[in-house]
Formats: C-alpha cells, sequence, structure tokens
C-alpha cells in the first residue's frame, strides 16, 4: 500500500478544532505529535492521496503543508521503527548473494517476526559492503541483527566467528532457529540495547540499525573498547546520511566505501 | 519518592476501539519517537477491547528513555453529537444539514456530562455551551 505522508505545522489552540473536524469526517489517519513545545500535524493518506474534504480543512485552518513524501507502508514503517523489529512479509524465503571470489551464497531466511529478508535496499547495501571487506577470519558483532541475515552471511564468506545481539526479544529467537536453519549450530545470540549489555572483544561490527542508534553508538567510548576494527553501517535514510558522515569523521574513522540504493545509505569504514 | 520522569515527546492519535495495528498512522507516529510500537498495539487493544465501534482518542507520553505511557480520552465532541443523532457525517457547508438534524438539550447534557473534565469549561452549563457550539458549527439545529 502507498501512503502519502504529510506534515503540517499547527498552534496548540488548533489541535481540539482539528480532533473535531476530523472527527465529523470520521477521518483517523493522522497523528498529532509534540516535541519541544512544537506541534505537527502528521497525516497518512492511503492510496498516496489526501481526501478532498481532509485538504479542505487544512486550507480553511491556514494550515500550510510543510513536507509531504508518498511511500510504502514498508518504507514508512522500515524508517521510523528503530527500537525493534518489526516483521516484513516473507514471500521470497530465499536470499542469494554473489561475490565474485567465493561463489553464489544462499541463505535460508523463512518468515519471521523479525527485520531482515534480503528485499530492504538496507540489508542489501550492508551485504554488498560486507562481501567488499571479505571478513575472512574475523571475529564479528552483528548488532541489531534482526533475522541474522548479515551475520549468516559473514561466517559463509569465512568470518572465525559471529556472535548475534538484538534488542527485541522476537529477533534474537528468530536469529536462532534461522542459524540452526541455515546450518550454523549453537550460535551466540543475546538481547542488548546497542552495546550495553556485550561483555566481548570484537574485530569486525556489523550495524544494521538506523540512523538515530548509529548516531548514539558512534561517538561513545563503548564501540572503541568492544570493537577493534572495521565496521558496516547501514539503515541510513538519505536525510540523515550526511550528519552520520560527519559523526563518523568525529569519532575518528574514515570511510572505506559508501554504497547507496533508492533513499538509503550504508558505510564500510576503517578506524584511523 | 521515585524522580519524575522527563516527558519529552507526546503523540495524539484516534484509534478505533480494540483495533490498534502497526499500519499507518500508529507504527509511524510512535516509531518516530522511539516507542515500542507492538508493545503499545497490545497494551491498548488489552485496554480498549470492550469499547469496539468507537474512535478513542489516545495521549501517548514518551519518556527519555523511550518508555512510554497513555491515557484514553473521550471520544471528540463532533462524534458523540454525530452518534447521539445518529447520523454519519456532519455538513460539509456551512447552513443546517438536513430537517432531520436536530439535537436536544438533553442529549447535549448527556454528552458535555460524558466529556466532562475534558473540556476547559468550569460549569455544566458552560460545557453544554461549548458544545451546543460545536453542534451549530457541524449544521445541527439546536433545540429548547
Amino acid at each position: 500500500m502507498q501512503y502519502r505522508e504529510v506534515f503540517c505545522s499547527i498552534a496548540p489552540d488548533q489541535e481540539e478544532e482539528l480532533h473535531n473536524r476530523f472527527a465529523v469526517l470520521g477521518f483517523c489517519s493522522y497523528a498529532i505529535t509534540t516535541d519541544y513545545k512544537t506541534s505537527t500535524l502528521s497525516i497518512y493518506a492511503a492510496a498516496a492521496d489526501i481526501p478532498p474534504a481532509v485538504h479542505k480543512i487544512l486550507v480553511e485552518m491556514e494550515l500550510p503543508v510543510l513536507a509531504n513524501s508518498d511511500q510504502s507502508e514498508a518504507e514508512l514503517l522500515a524508517e521510523t521503527h528503530s527500537h525493534h523489529a518489526f516483521a516484513l512479509t516473507t514471500s521470497e524465503p530465499v536470499f542469494t548473494v554473489s561475490p565474485d571470489q567465493t561463489g553464489p551464497h544462499t541463505i535460508l531466511i523463512p518468515p519471521s517476526p523479525a527485520f531482515g529478508d534480503g528485499r530492504h535496499p538496507a540489508t542489501r547495501l550492508a551485504a554488498e559492503l560486507i562481501c567488499q571487506a571479505q571478513p575472512v577470519g574475523e571475529s564479528i558483532l552483528d548488532l541489531g541483527c534482526g533475522t541474522g541475515i548479515l551475520g549468516i552471511l559473514a561466517l559463509k564468506l569465512g568470518a572465525s566467528a559471529v556472535d548475534f545481539c538484538d534488542y527485541d526479544a522476537d529477533s534474537v529467537r528468530a536469529t536462532g532457529s534461522i542459524c540452526n536453519l541455515n546450518g550454523i549450530i549453537n550460535p551466540t545470540v543475546f538481547s542488548s540495547d546497542l552495546l550495553a549489555d556485550v561483555t566481548q572483544h570484537y574485530s569486525f561490527l556489523i550495524a544494521n540499525i538506523y540512523a538515530d542508534l548509529l548516531e548514539q553508538l558512534l561517538p561513545s567510548k563503548k564501540l572503541r573498547e568492544t570493537v577493534s576494527g572495521d565496521c558496516v553501517l547501514s539503515g541510513i535514510h538519505e536525510r540523515h546520511h550526511e550528519h552520520i558522515r560527519t559523526c563518523i569523521t568525529d569519532a575518528g574513522y574514515r570511510i572505506q566505501a559508501h554504497l547507496s540504493e533508492e533513499h538509503w545509505h550504508a558505510f564500510w569504514i576503517q578506524p584511523l | 519518592m521515585a524522580k519524575k520522569k522527563e516527558v519529552v515527546g507526546q503523540i495524539k492519535l484516534q484509534i478505533p476501539g480494540g483495533k490498534a495495528t502497526p499500519a499507518p498512522p500508529v507504527g509511524p507516529a510512535l516509531g518516530a519517537q522511539g516507542v515500542n510500537i507492538a508493545q503499545f498495539v497490545k497494551e491498548f487493544n488489552d485496554k480498549t477491547g470492550k469499547m469496539a465501534g468507537d474512535v478513542i482518542p489516545v495521549v501517548i507520553n514518551v519518556y527519555k528513555d523511550k518508555s512510554f505511557d497513555f491515557i484514553l480520552k473521550q471520544p471528540p465532541v463532533s462524534r458523540l453529537i454525530l452518534k447521539a443523532i445518529g447520523i454519519d457525517k456532519g455538513s460539509q457547508t456551512p447552513g443546517p444539514l438536513t430537517e432531520h438534524a436536530v439535537i436536544t438539550e438533553a442529549q447535549i447534557k448527556e454528552i458535555a456530562e460524558r466529556k466532562g473534565a475534558e473540556l476547559t469549561a468550569h460549569t455544566i452549563e458552560a460545557a453544554m455551551a461549548t458544545v451546543a457550539g460545536t453542534a451549530r458549527a457541524m449544521g445541527i439545529v439546536v433545540k429548547g
């Protein structure tokens, strides 16, 4: 389903009138968010069109549209679900990558309540960078593993060990069973909010976890203490990618490769 | 006493009772604030399962640590008016809807009482005046 997302800035005294007028129309597909004392009206119109009656209310209340965008439901959800995994229905349960050196690798991803089945650009970009980085012999942390797809790929590419962690309990369970399905016996999978509960040390990091979390992760001392080497960072919407680039430089890393697809960006970075 | 947690964001949504899903608007609005959507959907549906059929306004407070709580409110006055007089939509243009679009003082009082503390009015009379004003703006004749 395509949605048109429209944002308007509103005054506090307009809220009640908006609720009343939308209620008369039976229109519920909106949210009013108050953040740092400013209120924003977000309208999510299915079929990528704002109903004329809703548009008329915006005009009559003199609410100019600040921004709008057309996105599919999956994009909307993927962009905003930064703190836990979300099920994207999987109809193609196989993810295949074909790096030049080592031939095609196929990973079985059955439907699961976890993010990462190889269809989202963020996952594909990260997979491509992992292939480029050739993590042979590395000990890897897959942070925000979702289905475990990227860590499993790294193992197939020759990583010596991968530990998986995710904030979300469903993802931890999904990763365990998907690892087994792909021939990885007794994987280390645990729950952690970013690096808070990570105790081991690694030589390589995979983090496909959205920009706001990368922004917290990059400057943290714990990152340098935990991971001594390269990182593959993905899940960065184009809105944030310049900012993340600055965070990477400020944190003392060099960008080895940068890829983008549709609205999404990914970086392979190395410590200076 | 526990230290009061800092509210960093507030989200207001209108959701049919027992029918919250992660689809827009709920998912994107909550996700943008870092709220655990699955947890909200479950808690909201648990609390409002018995109110199926009503659209329930909900105010979600988001705290600095991404935890949240929410308050359920009464439906908007305009919705209560439509329900009371048994029609679906209000007037799209100013002026009376039809000769049938009439609301009685008793119905207005009932709505004012149900809405109660959520209206800014201090007395029941003032609350009724607010409700009557909304009804007139919708093109409904107030009788009595």
